[in-house]
């Protein structure tokens, strides 16, 4: 019996290294659980290949399992039947080796109609976005070329925030096939991590294919972000290669609620940075995950995307002449201090 | 660069004739970290950043040759004067204040830029900046740039996120003789000549219409005098500036605008003045 159980353990064991993790979830639409649809785990978020893990059909209660190695996947669910296209949230998801939760929100797929425009040389994709059937407005349609930034940042080119019909427009664009996202924050800002109670979305028919002469209309719904845990707001993903540390301001106490951020670039401009923490807490520490190692140069602020603001607080490292901090892949640099002042222009 | 700065405490100079042809100081890579008084030449290589305890005081008649190194091979020089703490240059209209290149045939963007950022201090008065990417910017603080001339620049004089006083200068023969992101600045330009330029004023993003862009002389720019960028949805209204026309039509057909793409916001001006500026009466005319 003792040797029957070893070996069911080792069996176990095994499978745990070979297979990773579960990844566990529940489709719903809109508020309801969907029955019926197989998720997929794709190694990106171009779901338009084959993917490299697919899921039982979900029952009653929406749950499906997968069995995943450690690694980064975009899921996505498809029900051409009935439809209905569903995302997970915070593609891409990081496994590891403990089980994952993971839960998808489907919407209803729109119609794409194909017009005459009217520059043969170039070509448009126009749209509307919407939201349980209303028409959003303020919301931001980005234009991605590939999915290596995990259609994250300002892409190729952002819409004019919608109006109150939703219509979004992209004129005199280069024949190419292009990933859309639509995202509307709930502070206005155009840059920086959605967040939940936001709305977002992806649109089924990514990626879009558009062609000189053509006018590509397209309907892209938009789903309500999740409550997320605070360390998945952020940039980039979970790593080996970490900086730790804590915020503080000029009498030395700590600040809390300000993220930390890494540039790769010494001029930090109004670009997205490479990694960016969570909040600092009460104690005004924070962790930063970097994607790998290199040179960074670190700062905090209260805000992410664009420019500091008058008003922010404000501070980059000082350690260094450039702000400039240095970490080995896989390192850990511990205990930095960042000191933040308000930014007054007076 | 690790904590390993240079701190400078060599305080006033020694004249540059002392030296012969040699320059006063030269510096690569370095950091000021206390208070220096610079004078004579002052030769640069790569980047020298004035940390926040450091001031620099630069004396009338100095000269500040940045010496053309392009590392990263983008074309630009890596030449910079970067000031987190304090920098007052004040030179008189007979001795100004030189920044420059140091190539034997000078062009623009040799060097990068003599850069304020969440600066202490900002001070330019009667200075000659040249051949660099940006004659000036000035970002995230308080500055003031008077009497002074920005040639031969790509921008001379960009800023962004300031409270600034831009007065009685003469922005020409640059790419662009200003370009702004106004990103909540408290500005005032006025008594400017912005003129020789292939665009004016370059008008980038984030505006909305609080700057202050008054009685200047924008004149003889190649391709605009005032263009907006793509993503400057809002209006900007440059009130009371001499165009070298009072005709509206004139005035709009040297403006990129919306009415050149429907995307962006206007240009609008009104009031515009009969006759040129005189510069030099910054102090006492007022600024409508």
């Amino acid at each position: 019996m003792m040797i029957l159980f070893r070996t069911l353990l080792l069996l176990l064991l095994g499978s745990t290294l070979v297979f990773g993790a579960e990844v566990s979830g529940r489709v719903v639409l809109q508020d309801d659980p969907l029955a019926g649809v197989t998720v997929a785990a794709w190694s990106d978020l171009d779901f338009s290949g084959e993917p490299v893990a697919s899921s039982a059909p979900t029952g009653g209660d929406g749950i499906f399992h997968l069995d995943l190695p450690p690694g980064d996947y975009a899921l996505f669910a498809r029900d051409a039947g009935r439809g209905l296209f569903a995302f997970y949230g915070r593609n891409p998801l990081t496994v590891g080796t403990e089980k994952v939760w993971a839960g998808l929100q489907a919407v209803r797929v729109g119609t794409i109609k194909l017009e005459p425009y009217d520059d043969e040389y170039s070509a448009a994709i126009e749209g509307t976005v919407r939201h349980g059937g209303q028409a959003v407005a303020g919301a931001l349609v980005y234009l991605y070329l590939d999915v290596a930034e995990a259609l994250k940042g300002q892409g190729y080119r952002m819409s004019a925030p919608t109006g109150p019909d939703g219509f979004f427009a992209f004129d005199n664009l280069p024949e190419s096939d292009y990933h859309l996202v639509a995202r509307k924050r709930e502070d206005g800002s155009r840059q920086g991590p959605v967040r939940s109670g936001d709305l977002y979305g992806i649109f089924s028919g990514n990626p879009l294919s558009a062609r000189a002469g053509k006018v590509v209309a397209v309907e892209l719904p938009l789903v309500v972000k999740q409550q997320d845990a605070a360390s998945s707001e952020t940039f980039g993903r979970s790593s080996n290669t970490l900086v730790r540390g804590r915020v503080v301001d000029t009498a030395g106490k700590p600040v809390a609620n300000l993220h930390v951020f890494a540039y790769t670039d010494r001029v930090i401009g109004h670009q997205r940075p490479a990694a960016l923490s969570a909040p600092t807490g009460p104690d005004g520490r924070f962790l930063l995950h970097l994607p790998g190692g290199g040179t960074y140069f670190v700062g905090a602020r209260e805000n992410y995307g664009d420019s500091p603001a008058p008003g922010e607080r404000f501070g980059m490292y000082e350690e260094t002449a450039d702000h400039g901090l240095q970490v080995e892949t896989g390192a850990s640099i511990e205990e930095i201090s960042i000191t933040v002042e308000t930014i007054q222009l007076f | 660069m690790r904590r390993s700065f240079v701190i400078l405490l060599l305080g006033a100079l020694l004249p540059a004739g002392c030296l012969g042809t040699k320059p006063s100081l030269h510096l690569v890579d370095a950091v000021v970290e206390a208070d220096v008084v610079w004078q004579g030449e002052v030769r640069i290589r790569g980047v020298v950043t004035v940390k926040k305890q450091g001031r620099v005081v630069i004396l009338p008649g100095t000269k500040i040759v940045f010496e053309p190194v392009d590392r990263d091979g983008d074309g630009i020089g890596d030449s910079e004067l970067l000031v987190e703490g304090a920098l007052l240059a004040r030179g008189t209209a007979e001795a100004p204040i030189l920044f420059t290149s140091g190539a034997a045939e000078p062009k623009p963007q040799d060097w990068k830029y003599l850069y304020f950022d969440f600066a202490k201090e900002a001070v330019l008065e009667h200075v000659v900046s040249e051949y660099a990417y940006s004659g000036v910017q000035v970002h995230f603080c308080r500055a003031t740039v008077r009497d002074s001339v920005f040639r031969y620049n790509v921008d001379g004089v960009r800023f962004s996120t300031v409270n600034i006083e831009v007065a009685g200068n003469r922005m020409i023969h640059n790419t662009h003789g200003l370009r702004y992101e106004e990103r909540g600045s408290v500005a005032s330009v006025h008594h400017n000549d912005i003129r020789n330029n292939d665009i004016g004023i370059f008008a980038v993003t984030r505006s909305k219409d609080k700057a202050t862009i008054a009685r200047n002389n924008l004149v003889d720019n190649r391709n605009y005098s005032v263009k907006l960028g793509i993503e400057q949805r809002e209006d900007v209204t440059l009130p009371y500036n001499w165009w070298g026309t009072t005709d509206g039509e004139q005035i709009a057909a040297g403006i990129l605008d919306r009415r050149i793409d429907p995307q962006l916001g206007r240009v609008l001006t009104p009031a515009p003045l009969t006759g040129p500026v005189d510069i030099s009466r910054w102090r006492e005319e007022k600024v409508p």
